[in-house]
Parts: C-alpha cells; structure tokens; sequence
C-alpha cells in the first residue's frame, strides 16, 4: 500500500517564498543586488521550462530577460496575492506564447515535433521522456512541465495559463493517459 | 500505470489530484479528503507511483544548460540604458521608474515648486523680452523718455546767434537750457521758476517770438503747466 508522501517541501518552498518575496521588496526600491540574486535563482528554472514548453534555444534568452525586465518594472505592483513564482512563471508563460506565434512556430505550439537525434543520445530513458513529451499537445505539456518540472500547485498553473481549475486537471488527466500509452516502460517501472 | 475505470467519484477526485500529491503541493483540505480512497484502492497508489517517477525522470533531466551571466549583463545594461534614457512614452505610462517608491514626500513636493518657480521665472524672461521688443528704438523730440518733468520749450536759433547772445536771451526771459542743442540746433529750454504757471510759459513763448534771433519756440507736448 502506498501512502501519501509527507508534505517535506512546503516548509522550504514557504522558507524560498518570504526571501524571493524580501528580493521582490527591494527591487520595487530599485536594488540591483537583489534583481541579481533573484534572476540567477530563476534564470535555470525558467531555462528549462521555455526549453521543454519552446524547444527553441534562440527563444529563451529573449524570454526569460524580457521576463525579468517586467518584474524589474513591475516589483512595486506586487501586491502578493499570488506566490512570487506564480507571479515570474506567469509573465515567462504569456511572454512566450507571445514570442512564438509572433515567430510563426506553431510547430511548438501544436502538437509538439519530436526532438533532435542529438536530444537523444545521451541514454535511453532521457530518449523516452524527451520523445514522449514532444508529443503532448502544447497545452498539456505545459500543464505536466509546470507541475512536475516547477512543482506548482494546480490552483497556481490555472493562474499562469489562465483557466478555471478544472481545466487544468483535466489537461493533466488526458497528458497521463497519452503518456501511459507512450511509456508503457515507465508503466512497467510502476509495478511492484 | 495502471489503466483504470471510474468506479465513483471518490476514485475519480483521488485520480485527478495524484499529480500533486506527487509533487507534494496538493491543498492540504484535499489530502484530508482523498486520503481514506488513496489508502484503499491499489489502482490509485500504482498510478501515484508513476506519476512519482515521471517526476523524478523530468526533474533529473537537463535538457539545456545556459550560462546565465551573460545574459544578466545584458539585461542589466538594458536597464541602465532606461533609467538615462527616459523615454516620453515611459512617462506617459504613469511614470513608475522615475521616482523611487521610497522617495519621501517633501521631495516630490519640493520637485513640484522647483517646477513652478522656473516656470514663473520663465514667463517674466519672456515679458521682459516683449517690453524690449515693442519699445521705440529712436529718440524723438517729443519721445516720452526725454521730455522734462516741467514745461519746456523747443527753441531753434538763428545760425548766427552766439552762445552769449543764447544766454543773454534766456536770461531776460527767466529760462534755462535742459536740453540740446540736437543734431537738428533745436534747444529744450523751461522757466527757471521750480513750478511755472501756464501764463509764465505763455509768457515765456511770447517772448522768444519776438525776439527776431528766434526762429521757431515750440510748447513741448505732454508738458503743460499746472
């Protein structure tokens, strides 16, 4: 029988959340040391994600500094209703989807296009998520990237895509399903 | 994964939020609620195991890796570049950079009268610019600026009247030179009373018509006698 995981991270992602929310404070007073220390924290985060939602290297610089820039000149307005991830990974998402149909690259925003052969060298399992992935719809890959890459919860990725809740769930629910087809390996790993 | 059938709506609510009872963000009300299912069903606990795998897969690779320090300064120069270039249409958009949230009041207040002090100052540059512009650039014998404050007199002499014999004249009539003679010999002259009356100037003109040394005695307009 399979129990719950004990909940280990909320206590440093609430620890993570009151300093990016201090950093948040001092930009909005125009501190660049503490702009600094908040894009190095989101710069790998967001890196990855724009990587796996785009697929496009070229795209990810313009993306994530366009981001940070909002939240230079947006810091004041921040009022915390939301988590200050929320709030980045929000502007990152809107940004992007902005950058690629103004590229035209409705190749990454349909049905996804499978990764380069180089993507696939480096071992097998890698292979297999990689190609999996590719094959989600947009809207649902980006859903399963933000739950399980950024660890958002589902209220939180409804806010960033914004859509209702259950939207979001269900996203989730046909992601899983294409994938239990995709990763039948990924299934057997699941048996005890 | 195990494939599965929604049974009832226990299993189906416990099914949709696997994901983040994965990745450990699930509401803590909903954990409550699902928990008893998730405890008695073998279908939910296989599926939380893969979706606990699939995390793990997507969060150990790392498809890109880019140096974030150049892109930092490139953004960090962008942001220099704004602050000295402040554009109009920034300053349209309400202005939120220009002045830091934690500027104190008085200094607002203080840049306000700065502004309006300059502008004041301005205004007067400007007024003082048109009352020099519409102001006569010559000197007329009847130009306000010259006439004396009392009554006076334009006296023309004939060329060959000394300057003795001007005296001489002026003398008799109880007047003065206040002015001239001009490039055209014409002489201001007044009563050398302090507050001549307007017989006195009358008196005054008619003297300096009889005399055949004279050629022309004029009042001076704008300097009647009290």
């Amino acid at each position: 029988m399979v129990s719950a995981p004990p909940s280990t991270s909320n206590a440093v992602t609430n620890v993570s959340d009151e300093h990016e929310l201090e950093l948040i404070a001092a930009i909005a007073a125009q501190d660049r040391t503490a702009f600094k220390e908040l894009y190095l924290i989101y710069h790998r985060r967001l890196a990855r994600f724009l990587m796996r939602m785009t697929s496009r290297h070229e795209l990810i610089e313009e993306v994530i500094n366009d981001t940070l820039w909002t939240v230079w000149q947006k810091a004041g307005e921040f009022r915390g209703a939301s988590r200050v991830s929320t709030w980045i990974v929000g502007i990152a998402y809107r940004r992007a989807l902005k950058s690629l149909r103004h590229a035209s690259s409705h190749t990454s925003l349909g049905d996804g296009e499978p990764a380069s052969a180089d993507e696939y060298s480096r071992d097998e399992e890698r292979q297999w998520i990689e190609r999996a992935l590719s094959e989600l719809p947009f809207e649902q890959r980006c859903a399963l990237e933000l739950c399980y890459l950024l660890g958002h919860s589902c209220e939180e990725i409804a806010e960033i895509m914004n859509c209702p809740v259950n939207t979001v769930k269900t996203r989730m629910f046909h992601a899983r399903e294409k994938l239990r087809r995709l990763l039948p390996r990924l299934a057997g790993a699941s048996e005890p | 994964m195990t494939s599965f059938r929604h049974t009832n709506d226990a299993h189906r609510d416990c099914w949709e939020l696997l994901p983040w009872v994965a990745n450990e963000r699930i509401d803590p009300r909903d954990l409550r609620r699902i928990e008893p299912h998730l405890h008695s069903c073998t279908a939910c606990q296989a599926e939380l195991v893969a979706q606990s795998r699939l995390r793990q897969l997507i969060r150990a690779d790392e498809p890109v890796v880019i140096a974030p320090q150049a892109s930092l300064q490139k953004l960090l120069q962008r942001l220099a570049a704004e602050q000295t270039h402040i554009t109009p249409s920034a300053t349209q958009r309400g202005g939120e950079r220009r002045m830091p949230a934690s500027a104190p009041r008085w200094l607002a207040v203080a840049a306000a009268m700065q502004a309006i002090v300059i502008v004041a100052l301005l205004w007067a540059l400007w007024l003082q610019s048109q009352a020099l512009l519409t102001a006569p650039r010559y000197t007329t014998l009847t130009s306000p600026a010259s006439l004396p404050p009392h009554p006076a007199v334009h006296v023309v002499f004939r060329n060959e009247v000394t300057i003795g014999e001007i005296t001489s004249i002026l003398r008799n009539l109880d007047a003065r030179i206040v002015a001239g003679p001009n490039i055209g010999g014409v002489y201001t002259i007044q009563s050398a009373k302090s507050e001549p009356t307007a017989s006195q100037i009358a008196s005054l003109l008619a003297g300096l018509r009889q005399d055949e040394r004279v050629l022309l005695s004029e009042p001076v307009e704008g300097t009647a006698a009290r």
